[in-house]
C-alpha cells in the first residue's frame, strides 16, 4: 500500500468533506448571477426594438457573446466545470428553470406589447431592470440549490 | 441502485478525495485538484495515472494561452466505482453500528 488505510467512517467523512469542497468551488459567485441577470435584461430590449431588425440582431449577438464570455470567465476563474444534468432530477430546480423561461418570455411579450402601444420610451428601463433583478435572483437561487444538492450528497 | 463494492484503488486517501471532488463535476483543472488535495504535481500525477490505468479518470490536455492545460474528469466507470465504494463504506459503518448495538 502507498499510504495507510483509513477506517470506513473516516473515509466517508473525507469523501463527504471533499464533495462539499467541490460544491463550494463549483458554485458560481455573485458576479456570475449579476452578469447573468444583466444579460437576460437584454431580451426585453431586443423584443421592444424587434421591428428594427438590424439593431435587434446586434443585440442578439451581444447577448450570445455575453453568455459565452460569462461561461468562459467562470471556467477560467474556478478551474472547474459543473455537472448539472443530475439537477434535472430535482423538481424544484426544474420549476426554477420553468419560472426563468416564463419570466423571459413574459418580459419579451410585455415589451413587444408596450412598444406597439407607446413606441420606444423610458418604460423600457424599468422593464429591463426588473428582468435583470428577477433573473439575478433566480440564478442565485438555482446556484444555491445546486450547491446544496451537490454538497449534501 | 448501486451495488456496494470496496475498491482498493479508490480507497487510497488522495485518490478517494480526488474521486469525491470530481464526482460532482464534469471536469476540473489539474492545478485546482492539486491545490485542493494539497499535494505536489508529481504526487497527483502518480495518483491520476493509477486512476487512469483503471479507467476511472480521463485526462485531457489542451493548449490555451500558449500553455498546456490538463483537465481531469471521472469516467462513467469511475463514477460507478466511486459510488459503489462509498456504498461499501456505508455498509461497513452500518454493520459496525449494528454489531455494536446487538
Amino acid at each position: 500500500m502507498e499510504t495507510d488505510p483509513v477506517d470506513a467512517q473516516s473515509a466517508l467523512d473525507t469523501a463527504a468533506a471533499a464533495e462539499r469542497r467541490s460544491a463550494k468551488i463549483a458554485t458560481p459567485p455573485l458576479w456570475f448571477d449579476l452578469w447573468f441577470g444583466v444579460t437576460c435584461a437584454v431580451i426585453p430590449v431586443e423584443a421592444a426594438i424587434g421591428t428594427a431588425i438590424a439593431a435587434a440582431l446586434i443585440l442578439v449577438g451581444v447577448e450570445c457573446l455575453s453568455f459565452g464570455l460569462l461561461l468562459g470567465t467562470y471556467r477560467r476563474v474556478t478551474g472547474v466545470w459543473p455537472r448539472q444534468l443530475f439537477m434535472f432530477t430535482h423538481l424544484r430546480f426544474v420549476l426554477l428553470l420553468i419560472t426563468l423561461v416564463v419570466l423571459l418570455v413574459g418580459a419579451a411579450a410585455a415589451s413587444t406589447q408596450l412598444a406597439w402601444s407607446y413606441g420606444l420610451g423610458w418604460w423600457l428601463v424599468p422593464v429591463a431592470v426588473a428582468t435583470a433583478v428577477l433573473a439575478t435572483l433566480l440564478s442565485r437561487t438555482g446556484n444555491a440549490m445546486y450547491a446544496h444538492v451537490l454538497g449534501a450528497r | 441502485m448501486t451495488t456496494p463494492a470496496f475498491d482498493e484503488i479508490i480507497h487510497n486517501p488522495v485518490r478517494l478525495r480526488a474521486c469525491a471532488m470530481l464526482a460532482g463535476l464534469a471536469h476540473a483543472a489539474f492545478p485546482v485538484l492539486r491545490d485542493e488535495l494539497g499535494v505536489s504535481d508529481s504526487v497527483l500525477s502518480k495518483h491520476l495515472a493509477t486512476l487512469e490505468a483503471a479507467g476511472y479518470v480521463k485526462l485531457t490536455k489542451a493548449t490555451s494561452d500558449r500553455r498546456l492545460r490538463t483537465s481531469v474528469a471521472l469516467t462513467r466507470k469511475g463514477r460507478d466505482a466511486y459510488a459503489a465504494h462509498v456504498a461499501a463504506l456505508q455498509l461497513i459503518v452500518a454493520g459496525e453500528a449494528t454489531s455494536s448495538t446487538a
